[in-house]
């Protein structure tokens, strides 16, 4: 076979990664590999359909077009022709079912269904929604307090500091989201990394409180104490006691003397003077003893919260089994947890049906290591065999911004040292990006060890990170093809805010009239506004639609932010609680009360109206029950063509909803509403989204106005430090506040470096990852600064890489010294893609006008005998022996032909009805009583053929008789629709001519063997003349006589009475 | 042998393939029928050739048998022994797999659940297997000798297990008397059982399994396969009717591009759908035209855009049994049976057809909700609490008289009996007499009452197969069981739609494999996409394709070659043909066309591969979702409405910050409520709190100066109102918070002791005060419940208090003023002149007590520097705005979050009120 080098591709953003990709995998598919053996996976769905219709369109150019051809060729080192080409698509495409290129999640997915029942899985399955995994944690949550009782919940609590706090899910659940994924991946000795601190000796101690008891203030230039030393000197001695008691040391921590004794700061000035030896020395024995206290509670807290977290993490696992619910997230897990043993590739390959033999890894950089570690055998196995096949990975350790999902971009980095056999190979040459672009992203990443020594005043940690972060920066260059590209790239101020405003209103102001300016020449170009959080989006989307600019989200928002929504879920919200007035105010002021929906509304009891409502949902799903108000929602001015789209949406989402076969309460589909997200139908040329949002898209123009932000989060939930990449966390801890933190140094400063410098690097990133969006046009907005501003934020960051300088009267603190203000204005106008906006007229489609049913109305001529009607409470008396005795005499009378030839034979009329189930003494009692009624004059009369009459009309006819005739008839009914008749006549005697062609005579005997008094008869026949009289209609067809030359009678066997229904 | 094969009949392909088979049925059986076996795919084409005979000439013949192809051994063979009914069968292998040893157990799974329901569904897929195996001749216990040597040891030990499973399975059916049907029908055939006379029909069966191959083979002579295919072709399928795999695996579509439409996404596949009918141009009527659902997620969709269109889409699937009425019922008597939870006694209180059953309708759900919120009870125990109100007891009467209706209801149902299955059915059925009993349906006239009878109907059969299963299959087990064993047998049962009555357009949506029996001229075909067709097979993880295709059962390559047969099949024997595949399934993942569609030749294909990736551009663009004049959101209010006599001190906050919120809250008088709620909010929390320190102010220990006394008599007055308020049935949570609020109260208690001790002392506390305000010569009365009133027996200064119970301190003058001096509140200056009165003009401070975490703060201030005379002045301006029924300005109203006071004030709206994002 080919030998394919085995490639990790570091690409910068912009450098055609999905394009090496699936040039990695044409060639692997030109040279003659299976389809079913390259397994590629990647991130989002978008991607994997982006690489998979990447692959067709090469190959469809290729074959349409030579120098497209050409191109590949040298791509991929093969020689082709058209010919190679078509055939090759042929083939590919035979196989489209077993290509493998997908979500990482997918296939993950793929081989847990493979093995459920080896992991241990419930026999149905399925993927728990992002909502109800949040359910699923609270419930067990619920089910952990109730388990390990309130005393061992308010331990934990009181460890979180979050004694006396009102909502003890929110607590709770603060910590599972910071903690439960670091948990999982963390080893069980790593939270207890903390090892205390010594103490200091009693005698120590008790010295130095003497010592600072008897501590002379100093004194100022006129003699007297210093005010200063004497307050500070009070707070010691007050927070003291706690301290040595409680372990209570924050406060103590806290006074800036003791701080600077323990020279947690280089000041050694307090309050004008020298702080003197016979201060620091008793202050550092207490500052030891705090520092031992600390981290002995901090050490407790850690094994708590592990504790906590194990207990939740068996409820959580025993729930998501009893709801046969995992999410995404639980699959790798599943996997590197359950499958030992089964971790035998061949056992893989044969349920799998393949060997995978080629890798493909998009996005490497964001692949956390529960993934890494299912992919990992797959990966040594290609690795340390050349025979099997090849591997390729790609990523870029700039673009990673997944760390809260535990994407772990160091395994990127440490590819080629882990694997020697890997080439690694850089591209740094942008497709996408204007120079004016790439050359403002070179000179803010070249200048940021410079400017974050500025903002981190010299911090050594932010420095390193810094440092280690550019090491991957190679410099960008644009294409050839782009180098005239013109663009613009700004950073701009926006006014400082004023009293009681939010940063945001001047930012806001500044952003749009920077788009204005922009669209105004320009409305076709592609606009991305990039943020780090969802909060501010419908904000800016909201300015945004007010000046007129249609901008959207991106990766769907929720449709509740329409009125016509808003009214329908409240009507829900009525109907499921009627004692909410607010819901029914709201719905009672909204169009749909007076609508279609009045009739039901008919009460003025809001019970019976919500009950009317819910009888109405029940019996139609949510989906019809919308779509049944579409009209009146149209047809209303309160409502505009946003609320049309948004309640079709909703009506979209309803109708799947109603697919789930399980209907639940009515407040689970509200929260499905207010969850699920749409994405919006036609793309608007502005979008506004998070940088998250933004990663694999590209812009005309990139605004990012939420520079304010710190690049790193202040709030520090939880520590955690992963050695080696590949492997599991090996220390883990709380974070103290930072007084205490500053006290402690060793591990807990380790720990705190290393998470520094992870989160500034991904703070890095997310600027990266957003500035290299753009196509032509960069603005950077950030706000004045209020007072001088030091803190450390994307906003100072820029202004120092850029060139602190002062705004001039537009706002511009820096623009690229090439930019082309009007590059837009003068840039050719692209032909405008966007279709006629015109709503959906609802105009049906010309039809035939319908004549006729597609099916024939199917009946039966017993249905008659209930009178269309059902009474339920028939229906449930269980089938009485009575009715199983008619059917065993009508089986039985089956078999008489004619009397006078029928011979009796018990163990053969016995057979017929073993099958009943009932005892066979009722069987052979039944069989007597047959045998009984073959003695009826009735049934002698009727049965007999002898009894028959010789000659009708004076012909001499001859007698036959059908018995259990089936028939399947289309009939005109009164009314002209045809019916199906279809069911059998017990018997039917025949008369004939004596050669047997023509009939002449029929009659119709319906066996009954219900009993009944005499009075009953007349209405038991009246029941039954609806049923014989379609007997007759049918046999008049079946035979060509007229229904009047038909008899048709009841035999009631049990009151040997034989009853026409001709008789009154 | 020289064999004797089955008839072949090519009955063309250019016509209506039922239609074709009846007239070729009329000719050749002119005698009639009644020795005849038709067999077809499903029930619906069995209709079809019934409805075709019945309007021929020949409907005077005695009818042929029709049934699905499944059912003819079942018509040809005569069995001995009774087969057991596939519900026995999982029942008995349930029970088999229970016999495992715990080792060999795990071989197959790892799920230690097997005893229950999650059991059953495994042996059901067991079940399956082993019926997908048998169809073709194979058996667990044959396997291991026709499994490939390079099988791994982990497979062929589940296999060989497996064998052992179906020994035992065979055993325990000998011992009740039944027979396997599976397998005996095998044997019956081999040894030629076959006692009829009767001849055998196929038709459009294009993959019959080996069960039909071999019975055909052992009577070949009375046997004839109808094919829709011309003649020519006769080479291209096997003697027993199957496309054959070299041919039409590979023979190119002739599938045009005009006919083939690429859509986004499955709402977008409805809307093409609505495009290919216009490109019909008027030429059919609803009833000739058919529409395929391979993928039935796209199947809402059609229906939905065929409404607003006036079509009814006539889903041939039908609906799901679970959703209907009496199912859903059942449901919630057993969750509710099961778990005695509130949650679930709501649920089921809220089934229409309880709650037309309640003594006590028109509060049933209310007093419920209510209920909840005061109590957050779990579970359903014996004890309903009451309250002191005469109201709390006239609602836990009603509470209780409705809960001895719905215990009555249930009957046996309510009884922790265990019984046999059998035993249960009787009770099932006397609950369901006793809800539906009384009503009389009309399925003819009604679609809902056609539904339920046919609901009732399944329930009758499921309830028979109870009836019939031996006792010991299934332990006895307790009514919610009982009743979740009948709720999973009918779970896979789907409610066939009705037949149409009205002559209202109607078009019929099919799966696939209905469509070549489907007779009208024009077709469209949603869904083609990979992974509908061919539809994936099942059982993968047991039986990969390669381990298929070499035991002989359905692959991979056969299934595609009967799929583009099918397709072929149709595309001749359509007048006209639509063909729709999709980019986006339902959840959002790309997917690709049909193989089918791309199984072109090398002429072709790049066009054909470019066609599958350009979605078909929207015919009318959709809207850009434009606002309209009317985007913006305006409150309405009623201006009649009537002020009322008194209002709260609270109302003047809520005016101040939004005129429009105090008309909710003090004209309309409107509150929101659910019962979702797991732990006491912020209001339920203070509540808790100020009950308790009116407690404390109404002891003795008011006036004690020791942290331990007071704290003694806050805990006391917590633990007494907890326990007649929560018992011991409150959601978890609520005991922490309660040890929450102790944590406050300890601080609490501490502090109250150092304010006494500085002389003050509680004169009054949730004293209620009324005052008359005088606006413009009309009064208006205002009332307040002051919390807590202090003297300081030193100073004779008056102190009025408010307690608060945030997480973090309040500040009075903050909390009434913004920082550019406007008036938020005006709570404690109207406290204040409330108190004129009594106070007089001794020294008075106002404040709050702050009742959080780890400290207790009373912040007081001067009345005086809260410039009490402007606060008057604003209570004043307030009054005359209310008056004016100035009440629609929206202001900023505070609302928490998606509570329906948002939805009202428009929150989020587009074109309304913004959340406000913080700095950071
Ligand atoms: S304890 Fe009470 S007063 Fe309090 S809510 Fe319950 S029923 Fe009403």
């Amino acid at each position: 076979m080919t030998d394919y080098p085995h490639k990790v591709v570091l690409a910068s953003a912009g450098t055609g990664k999905t394009y090496a990709l699936t040039s990695q995998y044409l060639k692997l598919l030109f040279n003659g590999e299976n389809p079913e053996e390259i397994l590629a996976t990647t991130f989002t769905r978008k991607a994997a359909g982006e690489i998979r219709d990447r692959i067709f369109e090469r190959i469809v150019e290729a074959i349409n077009n030579p120098a497209e051809r050409e191109m590949l060729a040298n791509e991929i080192d093969t020689p082709l022709t058209e010919e190679e080409c078509k055939q090759k698509l042929v083939a590919f495409v035979r196989h489209l079912d077993l290509i493998q290129i997908s979500t990482i999640d997918a296939f993950f997915m793929r081989l847990v269904k493979l093995f459920s029942h080896d992991l241990g899985l419930p026999a149905q399955w399925g993927i728990v929604s992002e909502k109800n995994e949040e359910e699923q944690i609270l419930e067990a949550l619920a089910s952990m307090i109730r388990s390990e009782g309130v005393a061992k919940v308010m331990a934990i609590l009181n460890g979180l500091q979050a004694a006396g706090k009102r909502s003890v899910y929110q607590e709770l659940q603060n910590v599972v989201k910071a903690m439960r994924s670091i948990h999982l991946e963390s080893t069980l000795e790593a939270w207890d990394c903390i090892e205390p601190l010594p103490s200091p000796k009693l005698e120590e101690i008790s010295n130095a409180i003497a010592a600072l008891d008897g501590f002379e203030v100093p004194l100022t230039q006129a003699g007297t104490p210093r005010k200063n030393w004497e307050t500070a000197i009070s707070n010691i001695k007050s927070c003291l006691p706690l301290a040595i008691t409680n372990g209570n040391w924050k406060d103590f921590l806290a006074l800036t003397p003791v701080q600077r004794s323990l020279n947690l700061n280089e000041e050694i000035n307090y309050s004008g003077v020298e702080i003197p030896e016979s201060f620091i020395q008793p202050v550092k024995v207490l500052g030891a003893k705090a520092a031992h206290d600390i981290t002995v509670q901090l050490r407790k807290k850690n094994i708590e919260i592990r504790g906590f977290l194990d207990q939740l993490e068996l409820e959580l696992s025993e729930l998501k089994h009893r709801q046969s619910k995992f999410a995404f997230s639980d699959l790798p897990l599943l996997l590197t947890r359950g499958i030992q043993g089964v971790g035998e590739s061949a056992d893989i390959a044969y349920r799998l049906d393949t060997s995978i033999r080629h890798l493909l890894l998009d996005e490497f950089q964001d692949t956390n290591p529960t993934q890494w570690r299912v992919l990992q055998p797959f990966t040594s196995q290609i690795l340390t065999n050349r025979e099997i096949g090849s591997y390729f990975c790609v990523g870029d350790v700039k673009q990673s911004i997944y760390g809260w999902r535990q994407g772990e971009p160091r395994l990127l980095g440490s590819m080629s040292s882990l694997f020697p056999d890997l080439q690694e190979e850089t591209l740094s040459r942008s497709y996408r990006s204007s120079p004016v672009i790439l050359e403002t992203a070179n000179r803010v990443f070249s200048n940021l060890a410079l400017a974050i020594d500025v903002i981190a005043e010299g911090d050594k940690v932010w420095g390193q990170g810094a440092q280690e972060w550019m090491e991957n920066y190679p410099s960008h260059q644009s294409a050839d093809h782009l180098q005239d590209l013109p663009g613009a790239a700004y950073l701009i101020e926006a006014r400082a805010k004023n009293a009681g405003e939010t940063h945001w209103d001047p930012l806001l102001d500044r952003l749009i009239e920077r788009i204005m300016l922009l669209v105004e020449d320009r409305p076709d170009l592609s606009i991305g506004v990039l943020v780090r959080s969802n909060k501010p989006i419908p904000s800016i989307l909201n300015r945004l639609q007010a000046v007129g600019i249609h901008a959207s989200g991106e990766g769907g928002s929720t449709i509740d932010d329409s009125q016509v929504v808003l009214h329908f879920l409240s009507l829900l919200h009525f109907a499921d609680h009627p004692g909410d007035s607010a819901a029914l105010y709201h719905a009672q002021t909204s169009p749909f009360w007076s609508s279609e929906l009045l009739p039901i509304l008919d009460s003025n009891d809001p019970e019976t109206n919500a009950s009317a409502l819910r009888s109405l949902l029940l019996e139609n799903g949510y989906g019809k029950f919308a779509a049944s108000l579409l009209t009146t929602m149209t047809e209303r001015p309160e409502y505009g063509d946003w609320d049309r789209r948004r309640f079709n949406q909703l009506i979209d989402i309803a109708f799947s909803y109603d697919q789930d076969p399980t209907p639940g309460r009515i407040s689970d589909f509200i929260g499905h509403i207010r969850n699920v997200k749409v994405e919006n139908p036609s793309v608007a040329s502005v979008r506004v989204m998070t940088v998250h949002r933004a990663k694999g898209l590209e812009f005309d123009a990139v605004f990012m106005p939420e520079l304010q932000k710190p690049l790193i989060n202040s709030r520090l939930g939880i520590l955690a430090e992963r050695p080696d990449p590949e492997d599991l966390y090996k220390r883990v801890s709380f974070a103290p506040s930072k007084n205490l933190r500053e006290a402690l140094g060793g591990t807990l400063e380790e720990l705190m470096e290393s998470h520094t410098s992870r989160e500034l690097q991904e703070a890095l990133c997310v600027l990266y990852v957003a500035m290299t969006r753009a196509k032509q046009h960069l603005e950077l907005i950030v706000t004045a600064p209020s007072k001088t501003n030091t803190a450390k934020t994307y906003a100072n960051l820029l202004r120092h890489a850029l060139g602190n300088r002062d705004p001039d009267e537009n706002g511009v603190i820096w623009s690229h010294p090439t930019t082309h203000p009007q590059w837009a204005s003068s840039f050719k106008q692209r032909e405008s893609s966007t279709s006629e906006n015109t709503l959906a007229t609802g105009r049906g489609p010309s039809l035939a006008p319908t004549i006729g049913l597609r099916h024939l109305q199917r009946r039966s001529p017993s249905d008659h005998y209930s009178g269309n009607s059902i009474h339920v409470s028939d229906l449930f008396q269980s089938p009485s022996e009575l009715a199983i005795r008619g059917q065993v005499i009508h089986r039985l009378y089956e078999e008489v032909d004619w009397l006078e030839s029928f011979k009796w034979n018990g163990d053969y009329l016995y057979s017929l009805i073993r099958h009943f189930a009932v005892t066979e003494e009722k069987l052979q009692q039944w069989l007597y009583e047959f045998r009984e009624s073959l003695e009826l004059s009735s049934v002698q009369k009727l049965l007999n053929q002898k009894s028959q009459p010789e000659s009708i009309d004076g012909k001499p006819v001859a007698w036959s008789s059908w018995r259990e005739r089936r028939f399947c008839i289309s009939l005109a009914s009164d009314d002209g629709t045809e019916i199906l008749w279809n069911g059998i006549i017990d018997r039917v005697n025949i008369a004939t001519t004596d050669d047997g062609l023509t009939t002449i005579a029929a009659s119709v005997i319906d066996f009954k063997t219900d009993a009944f008094s005499d009075e009953q008869l007349v209405d038991k026949v009246n029941i039954y003349r609806p049923q014989l009289t379609t007997y007759r209609q049918v046999l008049s067809r079946i035979t060509a006589l007229a229904e009047n030359e038909i008899d048709a009678g009841l035999l009631f066997l049990d009151g040997n009475r034989y009853v026409p229904i001709d008789s009154a | 042998m020289a064999a004797v094969v089955p008839k072949r009949i090519f009955l063309g392909w250019g016509k209506p393939l039922v239609a074709e088979a009846v007239s070729w049925l009329i000719n050749e059986y002119s005698e009639g029928f009644a020795n005849l076996v038709i067999g077809v795919p499903g029930g619906r084409a069995s209709w079809h050739v019934r409805e075709l005979l019945a309007q021929s000439q020949a409907n005077t013949l005695p009818p042929p048998k029709v049934v699905t192809a499944g059912r003819i051994p079942e018509e040809i063979l005569e069995y001995d022994i009774t087969p057991a009914s596939p519900f026995l069968q999982s029942l008995v292998w349930q029970k088999a797999l229970l016999k495992l040893g715990e080792d060999e157990l795990q071989i197959l799974t790892t799920n230690k659940n097997l005893v229950d329901g999650d059991g059953l569904v495994f042996a059901d897929e067991i079940q399956g297997l082993y019926r997908e195996l048998a169809g073709e001749g194979h058996w667990f216990s044959t396997l291991s000798e026709t499994l490939p040597v390079d099988t791994p040891d982990r497979e062929k030990a589940r296999w060989h297990i497996l064998a052992k499973v179906e020994k035992i399975k065979d055993e325990l059916l000998e011992g009740m008397s039944f027979c396997d049907p599976q397998n005996t029908r095998h044997q019956l055939i081999e040894k030629h059982h076959i006692n009829s006379e009767k001849q055998i029909v196929l038709l459009g069966l294009p993959d019959m399994n080996n069960v039909l191959k071999s019975l055909i083979s052992e009577i070949p002579e009375r046997v004839t396969i109808l094919i829709g295919a011309p003649e020519t072709l006769s080479a291209t399928f096997d003697e027993y009717g199957a496309p054959r795999v070299e041919h039409w695996g590979y023979r190119p579509t002739e599938l045009t591009l005009e006919d083939w439409r690429v859509a986004e996404d499955p709402a977008q596949q409805a809307e093409l759908t609505i495009q290919s009918l216009e490109s019909f141009q008027g030429m059919y009527r609803a009833e000739q035209i058919s529409v395929g659902v391979p993928d039935h997620s796209v199947s809402p969709y059609i229906q939905r855009k065929f409404e607003e269109d006036g079509i009814v889409g006539r889903d041939a699937a039908g609906t799901p049994i679970s959703k209907s009425t009496p199912t859903v019922l059942l449901g919630a008597v057993a969750t509710f049976l099961s778990t005695k939870e509130f949650s679930a006694y709501a649920w089921l209180l809220r089934h229409p057809d309880i709650q037309e059953t309640l003594p006590f309708q028109n509060s049933a759900t209310q007093d419920l909700d209510r209920y909840f919120n005061e109590h957050f009870p779990v579970r359903i125990t014996d004890k309903w609490f009451s309250g002191s109100r005469q109201q709390d007891k006239e609602r836990k009467e009603r509470l209780e008289r409705n809960y001895e209706q719905v215990e009555e209801l249930l009957g046996e149902l309510g009884s922790v009996k265990k019984m046999t299955l059998r035993m249960w059915v009787p009770v099932l059925k006397r609950f369901l007499e006793t809800i539906y009993g009384s009503r009389t349906l009309l399925p003819h006239v009604y679609e809902s009452d056609r539904v339920l009878a046919e609901t009732f109907e399944q329930f009758l059969i499921v309830f028979e197969n109870c009836e019939h299963i031996p006792d010991g299959v299934a332990s006895r087990m307790g009514s919610a069981e009982a009743i979740d064993f009948v709720l999973r047998e009918l779970s896979s049962i789907h409610i066939p739609p009705g037949a149409h009555q009205d002559l209202v357009p109607t078009i019929e949506l099919l799966g696939w494999l209905e469509l070549a029996l489907d007779d009208a001229p024009a077709l469209i075909i949603t869904g083609m996409n990979n992974g509908s067709v061919p539809a994936p097979l099942s059982y993968t993880g047991w039986l990969p394709d390669s381990l298929r295709s070499h035991l002989g059962l359905d692959h991979r390559d056969r299934r595609f070659a009967r799929d583009a047969y099918i397709l072929e099949f149709l595309l001749h024997a359509k007048e006209r043909i639509q063909v729709i595949s999709g980019q986006r399934t339902i959840d959002g993942d790309p997917v690709l066309p049909s193989r089918l569609l791309l199984n072109v030749d090398e002429e072709r294909i790049a066009a054909y591969a470019q066609h599958a990736l350009e979605p078909t551009p929207p015919r009318h663009g959709q809207s850009e979702g434009q606002l309209g004049e009317n985007f913006l959101f305006f409150p309405s209010v009623d201006l009649e409405s009537s002020i009322p006599d008194v209002l709260p001190v609270t109302a003047f906050r809520t005016y101040l910050q939004s005129p429009y919120m105090f008309y909710l809250d003090h004209i309309q008088r409107l509150e929101t409520i659910d019962d979702t709620a797991q732990e006491l909010d912020a209001a339920g929390f203070g509540n808790l709190a100020h009950y308790v320190l009116e407690y404390f102010g109404n002891s003795k220990a008011k006036n004690s100066e020791s942290p331990k006394e007071i704290r003694d008599v806050l805990f006391q007055g917590l633990d007494w109102y907890c326990r007649n308020r929560f018992g011991n049935n409150a959601k978890p949570a609520i005991d922490i918070q309660i040890q929450q609020l102790r944590h406050r109260l300890t601080q609490f208690a501490d502090e109250q002791a150092q304010r006494r001790s500085e002389g003050w002392i509680i004169q009054d506390v949730e004293s209620n005060t009324q005052k008359d305000f005088i606006v413009d010569d009309v009064s208006q009365t205002i009332r307040g419940r002051i919390d807590r009133i202090d003297k300081n027996e030193r100073t004779g200064q008056w102190a009025i208090l408010d307690y608060k119970t945030p997480n973090t301190v309040k500040d009075p003058q903050r909390e009434h003023k913004s920082q550019s001096g406007e008036w938020t509140d005006l709570q404690l200056p109207l406290y204040w002149f409330m108190l004129q009165d009594l106070i007089g003009s001794s020294p008075c401070s106002v404040g709050y007590v702050n009742v959080i975490p780890d400290q207790t703060a009373f912040m007081t201030c001067s009345a005086h520097d809260m410039d009490m005379d402007d606060a008057i002045d604003t209570a004043s301006e307030i009054i005359r705005s209310i008056r004016n029924r100035q009440w629609s300005a929206l202001g900023k109203p505070q609302l928490f979050g998606e509570d329906i006071f948002a939805d009202l004030c428009g929150e989020g709206l587009v074109g309304g009120m913004q959340v406000e994002i913080d700095d950071d």
